[in-house]
C-alpha cells in the first residue's frame, strides 16, 4: 500500500473517531461516503477541516470538483498531493 | 419593501425584482408568478384540498406553498423528503408535491419549473390558510405542529422590524433545510417578503457556500455548521457578512467568536421551536450574554425554572410551555441552563431516541437496542445493540463497523444524518435490571474505553 493513502486512512480513521477498523481494512478505491465507508455530510464537515490543518492547503469550491477528490482515499490522496506541489511551487 | 405573503401575489412588486439564485441566474417576481400560475392548474385538476410539500430547492418550495395557498390546499410539510418518510403522508387525496422526480409515482404533482397563466391572483385569508409541521415527536411518531399563515405573518413581520434594516437587501444562503420553521423563515421567506434574492440549495460545506455567497451575504446556518468553519482566512472587509442567523441548539462561545473573526460578525442565536416559533435572540459577546425576547413575546417561568413563553404568533395565542430550564432575569431576558425531557439535541436538529431505537429494531440483525447521548467534546449519538443470532453471524463475517454501516444504512431512509448513531456496540445482552430498568452507567461504561468493544 502506498505510504502516503495510509496516513490519509489514519487521518480518517482519527478525525471521525471510527472505531472497530484499522486503517488496512480500508480499501483505498472504496467510496468514502454514502456507499463503501458510509460516512456522511457531518463527516465531509469534518474531513476538510482536519485535511486543511493537516497539510496546509485550501480548498476552494471555486476551481475543483470537491465531490471527485473526496471520492475515495486514492482520490483525496493525488488531490492533496497536487495542491501540496502548487503551495510549494 | 416588506410585503406579506398573503398580498404579495396581489402586489405591486416589480416583476424583474430577483427572487433566487439557480446557478448563477435570477429568477425574477414574474418568473415566480408564472410558475406559480402552472402549479395551480395542476393542484385544481386533481380537486383536492391538502398536499404534502417536500422539496430539494427552497425556491420550488415556496412556488409550491404559494400555489398550494392559492387553491386553498392545506400543506402537510414533512420533516424530510425521504421516501420512508413521505409514505407516512402521500396518498391521492393527499398528493406529493416535489421537485425530486421519482418518488410520488402517480400521486405527485412535479414542480418543474414550467411556467403558466394565472388570470387572476387573490389576496390570501391568513386564517384559512396552514401549514402542517412535523417535528419528533414522544411516540416515535412524527408530531403535527399546525400553523396559520396570521401566525407565521406575525413573526415574519417582528423578523423585519428588528433584522430588515441591518440585512438591508443582502442576499441569502443557508446550510438549513426549508422543510423546518427556522430554515423556512430565514431563508427563504423573510428574503421572499423583503424583496431580497435567496439560493435555493442546501451547502452542506463552507467553501461551495463562499463560492457563490456575493460579498455581504446574510448566512442561515447552525451550530452544527458554525463549529466547523475550515481555518479560511477572514473575509476582507467590503465583504463580510451583516448578520448570520443560527438555530436548533447552543452555539458555543468559542465557535461564535471564530464565525465572527471570519465572516466578520457574531452569529445571531434564535432561540425557539416549532411550536412556539421565534421568542428571543442573543449575539453571543460573552458566553452569558443573556437572550432578549422578540417584540410581543413574553415570557415568565414556573418552580422547576421552565420556561413558558406567549407571543401573538405562539399557538392559541396562550403560554406555551418549552422544554428548556432558564435563568429568568428581571428585564425577561434569560439565559439558557439545560433541557428536561427525553428529546436530545444534535447537531441542532431535536430527536427522539425512542424514534431511532424503533427503527433500529426493525432490522433483522438486531433483538434490541439502546440509543442516547454521550457528553464527550460534543455531544454524541450512540448505539448499544443486541444482536439476534444472523446479526451475530453478520458480525463475525464483516466486523463490528461494517455491520455498523449496515445500520446506519437500514436507517437512512427515515431519519436524518444526525440522527444515525455515530458509535456503536454490539452486546449479548442489553444491561438491565431486575425491575426491567436500563442501567445507564452500565450503558455509559461500554464506552469508556478506547477500544471497540467487540
Amino acid at each position: 500500500m502506498n505510504d502516503f493513502e495510509l496516513e490519509i486512512k489514519k487521518l480518517v480513521i482519527k478525525t471521525l473517531n471510527l472505531e472497530d477498523i484499522t486503517p488496512e481494512e480500508i480499501d483505498s478505491e472504496e467510496r468514502l461516503f454514502v456507499d463503501g465507508l458510509g460516512l456522511d455530510s457531518i463527516d465531509a464537515l469534518e474531513l476538510g477541516v482536519a485535511i486543511q490543518k493537516s497539510y496546509g492547503i485550501k480548498i476552494n469550491a471555486k476551481n475543483d470538483d470537491l465531490k471527485e477528490h473526496f471520492a475515495s482515499v486514492r482520490s483525496l490522496a493525488r488531490f492533496i498531493t497536487s495542491e501540496r506541489k502548487e503551495l510549494g511551487a | 419593501m416588506f410585503i406579506p405573503i398573503s398580498k404579495l401575489l396581489i402586489s405591486d412588486r416589480a416583476g424583474d425584482t430577483p427572487v433566487a439564485r439557480i446557478s448563477g441566474e435570477d429568477r425574477s417576481f414574474a418568473d415566480l408568478t408564472a410558475e406559480i400560475a402552472h402549479l395551480c392548474l395542476h393542484i385544481r385538476s386533481r380537486g383536492v384540498n391538502q398536499v404534502v410539500l417536500a422539496t430539494k430547492s427552497s425556491y420550488a418550495f415556496v412556488c409550491g406553498m404559494l400555489a398550494a395557498f392559492q387553491t386553498d390546499c392545506r400543506i402537510i410539510v414533512p420533516p424530510n423528503a425521504l421516501p420512508g418518510m413521505l409514505t407516512h403522508f402521500v396518498k391521492m387525496e393527499c398528493p406529493l408535491m416535489s421537485d425530486i422526480c421519482d418518488i410520488g409515482d402517480d400521486n405527485q404533482i412535479v414542480i418543474d419549473g414550467k411556467s403558466g397563466v394565472e388570470p387572476t391572483f387573490k389576496e390570501l385569508d391568513p386564517d384559512q390558510c396552514y401549514l402542517d409541521f412535523y417535528t419528533s415527536g414522544s411516540t416515535g411518531q412524527p408530531k403535527r405542529v399546525p400553523k396559520s399563515l396570521a401566525q407565521i405573518e406575525n413573526e415574519l413581520i417582528v423578523l423585519d422590524q428588528i433584522f430588515g434594516a441591518k440585512l438591508n437587501g443582502a442576499a441569502t444562503l443557508g446550510t438549513v433545510s426549508h422543510q423546518h420553521i427556522f430554515g423556512l423563515y430565514f431563508k427563504c421567506l423573510l428574503p421572499l417578503c423583503e424583496g431580497r434574492v435567496f439560493f435555493p440549495e442546501i451547502f452542506e460545506i463552507w467553501e461551495e457556500l463562499l463560492a457563490a455567497a456575493p460579498p455581504r451575504s446574510c448566512f442561515v446556518s447552525s451550530p452544527a455548521h458554525l463549529t466547523r468553519i475550515p481555518p479560511f482566512d477572514p473575509l476582507p472587509h467590503e465583504e463580510r457578512t451583516p448578520v448570520i442567523f443560527t438555530a436548533g441548539g447552543p452555539l458555543p462561545f468559542e465557535a461564535a467568536q471564530d464565525a465572527s473573526v471570519k465572516f466578520g460578525t457574531l452569529p445571531t442565536e434564535i432561540f425557539g421551536s416549532t411550536e412556539t416559533g421565534g421568542v428571543a435572540h442573543r449575539q453571543q459577546k460573552d458566553p452569558r450574554t443573556p437572550f432578549t425576547p422578540l417584540p410581543g413575546v413574553q415570557t415568565r417561568i414556573d418552580t422547576q425554572q421552565l420556561l413558558s413563553v406567549k407571543s401573538i404568533y405562539t399557538d392559541g395565542a396562550d403560554w406555551d410551555v418549552t422544554n428548556d430550564i432558564v435563568e429568568l432575569l428581571e428585564d425577561g431576558s434569560f439565559i439558557l441552563a439545560g433541557r428536561a425531557n427525553q428529546f436530545v439535541k444534535i447537531e441542532g436538529k431535536r430527536i427522539s431516541l425512542i424514534e431511532v431505537e424503533k427503527y433500529l429494531i426493525q432490522s433483522d440483525y438486531v433483538r434490541d437496542a439502546a440509543v442516547f447521548i454521550l457528553k464527550e467534546d460534543r455531544a454524541t449519538l450512540v448505539a448499544v445493540v443486541e444482536l439476534s443470532a444472523p446479526g451475530w453471524q453478520r458480525h463475525q463475517e464483516i466486523g463490528g463497523f461494517r455491520l455498523n454501516r449496515i445500520l446506519r444504512r437500514e436507517l437512512s431512509p427515515y431519519l436524518e444524518n444526525a440522527a444515525l448513531p455515530r458509535r456503536w456496540r454490539f452486546v449479548g445482552r442489553l444491561p438491565i435490571n431486575a425491575q426491567g430498568k436500563r442501567q445507564q452507567a452500565s450503558l455509559d461504561e461500554l464506552f469508556a474505553s478506547e477500544e471497540g468493544a467487540d
